[in-house]
């Protein structure tokens, strides 16, 4: 008999019959973790109408596929996964299972840890291998600190961060191998009843080249008309917050950025009083050039600028009103910024 | 369902994210942070939002039974009296030791076995801590007390007399699902839901006189904790990060004419 290898799974994502991208991140993971300890890899698939994904996922991967066909589950299920996933680790217990850091993995990642006695660490943006035993980075405060865990159990049930982790596949090309298995429409005491499209995107926030954001840093709800009037300096501009503002109702969401509301890449990213949690970070880090302005130092948006000002947003914002106005008149005047005129400035 | 509601609103007490957040060089161990001296601490801004939400059901369902916990040290005792103050009926305290950090697999564990499965129609919680931005508890108690859970809700609407729960989840990019869950049921609140009352003078009175429950954590059943904490690090930069030197009006000279040199001025 085979011995029993502790297998490194990857609960992979579909999406109307494709493979989503994040599975390709998963499988990033798990090739970190057997760059330190070798083991094997294979990608679950759970849901309706699951035999193309697999083969798709089977042959661009190279990875072994292992998928379930559950009739019902359209939209990803928790209660079900939970009693589906258990059955698929008799032949091979998890050394882990790597999941994205989604609304899914909230419900899915702790309960199937503590069901199959495993740790359960979220949102991991980097693998450290230490004497004998692998550590896992995460971020916390507000990415202003980071830790690294240890496990205690014989497994680990992981959730990644997006942006984090690349897989190319094996130069070979082998196909990796397939299998469907079927089983009963499970019990869930969850129905699904309807589904909300998001608020859209406001239109001048996707098309603008530059882009003035604001978080709760800013104060108060006045300071938001500093924004807008610096905004209004720059052509092509539109002004954007993060989640906490606008859930004080100062900007409404179609203007959140971020990975709950819009993904966006502007020439220039003026990040004003915005501590830079990763739920930020994630909707504005390929920005061209990023300028942030935040007293406190230790903001984590620091870590993601080109240029950092200590300052507070609502005094420094009226000088660089005023000089950014000074420049363009300057520009009006003579198409050309003189020397002099910029040495005043400063 | 018979009799009144009943809800268990799970509540942190966190650092507050205004203060300063350093790893403590005087731990060479690097699992000590410091956060100013004394430290400042608030309510979990999440959990707010998730026990204003029950102060709301309760509004709905006079009658209503509201419980608050928290497990923590002696100091964590305020959140309770903050969440007292804003109109909750009782206060229970799983207190720890200053300095202990149980894992969320020892911290769900012990409020499911405080709380059992029948005690409450509704356990409610913030989708994550503002510190270690896990999200872990809530689920874990679900799966200790075999409920259905839904985490990252936006808005839900009970329904005693038919046992069950309509919460809307936001999943990614801002889309919402609304499901139907069977009661009890337990739900992680996400932020912007609602805005939190303050505490009001008559409940802060009555807040005063009341015995808050307290059972040290040492006689619960132990858990495993299953991991742990090897060391807090400082972020590596991504981008140069370079800070901007002298005055204000330096500063904002300078800004703008690097700005103006990339050509984002025109």
């Amino acid at each position: 008999m085979a011995p029993i290898e502790p297998t490194l799974f990857v609960l992979g994502d579909h999406d109307q019959g494709q493979i989503s991208p994040s599975t390709w991140e998963g499988l990033g993971l798990a090739e970190e973790i057997r760059r330190h300890h070798p083991a094997p890899v294979k990608i679950i698939l759970l849901g309706e109408a699951v035999e193309g994904p697999a083969a798709q996922a089977a042959e661009e991967t190279g990875v072994d596929v292992l998928a379930v066909e559950v009739p019902g589950l359209r939209n990803f299920q928790a209660e079900i996964a939970l009693q589906v996933l258990p059955e698929l680790f008799f032949e091979s217990p998890p050394a882990c299972l790597i999941l994205p850091h989604n609304s899914r993995s909230w419900e899915l990642a702790p309960r199937i840890a503590l069901r199959l006695g495993l740790a359960c660490i979220p949102g991991v943006t980097k693998i450290l291998q230490e004497k004998d035993r692998l550590l896992f980075r995460r971020s916390l405060y507000q990415g202003k600190i980071l830790a690294d865990l240890a496990v205690e159990t014989r497994g680990v049930v992981l959730t990644f961060e997006s942006g984090y982790f690349k897989f190319s596949r094996s130069p070979l090309l082998v196909k990796g191998s397939w299998e469907l298995k079927t089983r009963p429409p499970a019990e869930s005491r969850a129905e699904l009843l309807e589904i909300t499209p998001a608020v859209e995107t406001e239109a001048s926030l996707r098309e603008a080249e530059v882009i003035v954001a604001a978080g709760r840093g800013i104060g108060s709800e006045e300071t938001l008309d500093l924004i807008h009037r610096l905004a209004a300096l720059f052509p092509r501009s539109a002004v954007a917050g993060s989640r906490p503002l606008c859930d004080l109702g100062w900007l409404a969401y179609n203007r959140q950025v971020g990975q709950t509301g819009a993904t966006v890449r502007p020439r220039l990213y003026l990040a004003c009083g915005i501590s830079g949690a990763y739920q930020h970070i994630a909707g504005m880090k390929d920005s061209g050039f990023i300028v942030s302005i935040n007293r406190d130092p230790q903001a984590a948006i620091g870590q993601w600028s080109d240029l950092r000002i200590e300052e507070d947003v609502k005094t420094f914002l009226p000088l660089l009103i005023e000089t950014v106005q000074k420049y363009r008149e300057g520009r009006g005047y003579d198409g050309k910024m003189t020397d002099s005129r910029l040495s005043k400035m400063e | 369902m018979n009799g009144p509601l009943k809800i268990l609103v799970c509540v942190k007490q966190v650092l507050s994210q205004d203060g300063p957040i350093e790893i403590d060089p005087s731990d060479l161990s690097g699992r000590s942070l410091f956060a100013g001296n004394p430290p400042l601490y608030a309510l979990n801004r999440f959990d707010e939002f998730a026990l204003e939400e029950a102060l709301r059901v309760k509004d709905a369902f006079p009658g209503t039974n509201l419980h608050v916990l928290t497990v923590g040290p002696a100091r964590a005792e305020a959140v309770l009296l903050r969440a007292l103050g804003m109109g909750a009926d009782h206060g229970v305290h799983l207190l720890t030791i200053e300095g202990e950090a149980p894992t969320p697999f020892q911290i769900s564990s012990w409020i499911a076995d405080r709380s059992g499965a029948d005690a409450y129609d509704l356990i409610l919680t913030g989708v994550m801590a503002e510190d270690d931005l896990e999200g872990l508890v809530g689920p874990l108690i679900a799966e200790r007390l075999g409920l259905p859970c839904a985490a990252s809700v936006v808005s839900f609407w009970v329904f005693p007399g038919q046992n069950r729960v309509e919460a809307e989840k936001e999943v990614e990019g801002g889309r919402r699902e609304k499901w139907r869950l069977l009661l009890p049921a337990v739900l992680t609140i996400q932020s912007g839901i609602n805005k939190p009352r303050y505490p009001s003078l008559s409940h802060v009175l009555r807040a005063r006189k009341q015995a808050l429950e307290i059972i040290p954590a040492a006689a619960l059943p132990g858990y495993e904790p299953r991991q742990s904490l090897v060391r807090y690090v400082l972020p590596e930069k991504v981008r140069t990060g370079r800070v901007l030197t002298g005055t204000p009006e330096e500063k904002a000279g300078r800004l703008t004419r690097i700005l103006g040199e990339k050509g984002l001025l025109t």
